[in-house]
């Protein structure tokens, strides 16, 4: 257990609502509902770990379940780490609010209480990164395109993040802006990893995968099918899906 | 000590306040002046539909406290069942940060509706003077104070209220369409009931039991009339629903 950050034994967990749906005679049905069933993952410490798998196989369930976003209903689960975060490239944004105003809400929110100075140094760290002009700081959101909401959203989050979190988790994260934001955002993260701490990376981007990853996790309709080194999962994931 | 606590809390819910306001009347052309407008319009509209009925209007000073106060009521009702907190990945906390997001919008529906509300006390106490119009019974200052002290209760009233339904409207679509009825009901009888006398006991029991401004107001109203003192059976039910709060405000999650 030393060398673990995280344990998990006969772990199982059951969506109470969420039901795979089957159709009969045109008619769309309940049948069992999604779960996983029989966990059993050991995460080490200092490691990259990679996450693949199909749409809907559960790899968001079992990041929740990581990060302890849901409680598993079966099976053990023991950790020792004293900070986790996950991030997930959600775009919902408040559509009346501008660039600002949007980072002053998370600010708010993040740290639930108000130093001005602190904000001074993040708000200008924030405008750095989004490369704004003034006059589209100041855009409603619903004016602004995809890629730049979406900019303004990573950047927020990179704002804000702990640099000191000892498990971190993201979740199909890497997909923001056009292909020089892309990077630089990928760059960006990767830095900001000290080599203290665990990390956890869901994606499709393979190359990704490849680069940074000590292992990779291959999972399939709720189970997982194999952890091994990043070159012989994704092959073995390439081969299922031909 | 208080310096590094307190103060900091008063600039973050001060600058919650300023960005949930800015941003709720963006857009709009006359922008705040919604929130003193809104208030006026449905006085308005009361005093016409008491005097077509009735005549006269029996308490004025009940009438304009009971629209304002159910504007705040029904305002924040109508907030629990729809306010989110989005990328909520992106905090620490995040069934405090959603919980803070509730109260701050409780509070800007409370903050500048007391601010209408004195604005109208104000209106009355100078019309009285200069206009010597008796008609209507002034608020004096110890009245006002008792307001204002009772405000935080009705703050932590609404904040239960609101963490509850947040907590169980998504779940239960028969408990959201009871709300909207309650809510309805509530925003139709309150300022009709208190302007005049209903005189019927069950009509007033009914209204005790569903009405939150009966506990807010009648609180106040019981404990300014001497006879009765400080009156606890109003903030029975306000404090039911705060254990129900304490018990279940961890649990509120945002999926």
């Amino acid at each position: 257990m030393n060398n673990h950050i995280l344990n998990i034994t006969n772990g199982s967990f059951v969506y109470s609502n969420k039901y795979i749906l089957t159709l009969k005679k045109l008619r769309l049905e309940k049948s069992t509902p999604f779960s996983i069933s029989d966990l059993n993952l050991s995460l080490d410490k200092k490691k990259v770990y990679g996450l693949i798998g199909k749409n809907g196989s559960g790899k968001t369930t079992l990041l929740k379940i990581l990060f302890s976003k849901i409680e598993l209903q079966g099976g053990s689960f023991s950790k020792s780490f004293n900070t986790s975060k996950l991030v997930s490239n959600s775009l919902k944004t408040y559509n009346t609010f501008n660039s600002y105003e949007i980072f002053k809400l998370y600010y708010l929110l993040e740290k639930l209480t108000f130093d001005s100075k602190d904000f001074e140094t993040k708000i200008n760290s924030f405008i750095e990164l989004t490369e704004f002009s003034n006059q589209d700081l100041l855009k409603p959101i619903s004016n602004l395109s995809k890629g730049m909401k979406s900019k303004v959203v990573f950047s927020a989050i990179y704002t804000l993040l702990d640099k000191n979190v000892n498990f971190l988790g993201f979740d199909e994260f890497f997909t923001f802006g056009d292909q020089y934001f892309r990077k630089k955002s990928e760059s960006l993260m990767l830095n900001l990893l000290n080599d203290e701490s665990t990390v956890v990376i869901s994606s499709h981007n393979f190359n990704l995968l490849r680069n940074i990853c000590n292992e990779v996790i291959l999972i399939d309709s709720g189970n997982i099918v194999d952890i091994g080194k990043p070159e012989n999962i994704i092959n073995l994931y390439r081969k299922g899906i031909s | 000590m208080w310096r590094k606590t307190i103060i900091p809390k008063i600039y973050f819910y001060r600058e919650l306040l300023l960005i949930s306001l800015k941003t709720s009347y963006k857009g709009s052309y006359i922008g705040a002046l919604w929130i003193i407008l809104t208030p006026i319009i449905h006085i308005l509209t009361y005093v016409i539909f008491l005097v077509g009925i009735r005549g006269r209007v029996d308490n004025l000073l009940h009438l304009i406290t009971s629209v304002v106060l159910f504007q705040v009521i029904a305002k924040s009702l109508g907030s629990a069942k729809t306010e989110k907190i989005q990328n909520f990945s992106l905090y620490s906390n995040t069934e405090k940060s959603h919980r803070t997001m509730l109260k701050s919008s409780i509070l800007k529906n409370l903050v500048p509706s007391f601010l209408v509300l004195l604005f109208f006390y104000f209106l009355i106490n100078i019309s009285n003077i200069i206009f010597n119009f008796n008609q209507i019974q002034p608020i004096d200052l110890q009245t006002l104070l008792i307001i204002t002290a009772s405000l935080p209760i009705l703050f932590i009233y609404l904040n239960s209220l609101v963490v509850l339904i947040n907590k169980f409207s998504s779940n239960f679509t028969d408990f959201n369409q009871a709300l909207n009825f309650i809510t309805r009901y509530m925003l139709f009888t309150s300022p009709v009931f208190w302007s005049g006398i209903t005189g019927i006991s069950f009509v007033d029991y009914f209204i005790k039991l569903t009405n939150p401004v009966y506990f807010y107001f009648q609180f106040i109203y019981n404990t300014i009339n001497k006879s009765i003192g400080f009156d606890f059976f109003s903030l029975l039910f306000p404090s039911i629903l705060f254990l129900l709060y304490l018990r279940y405000k961890e649990t509120i999650t945002n999926e």
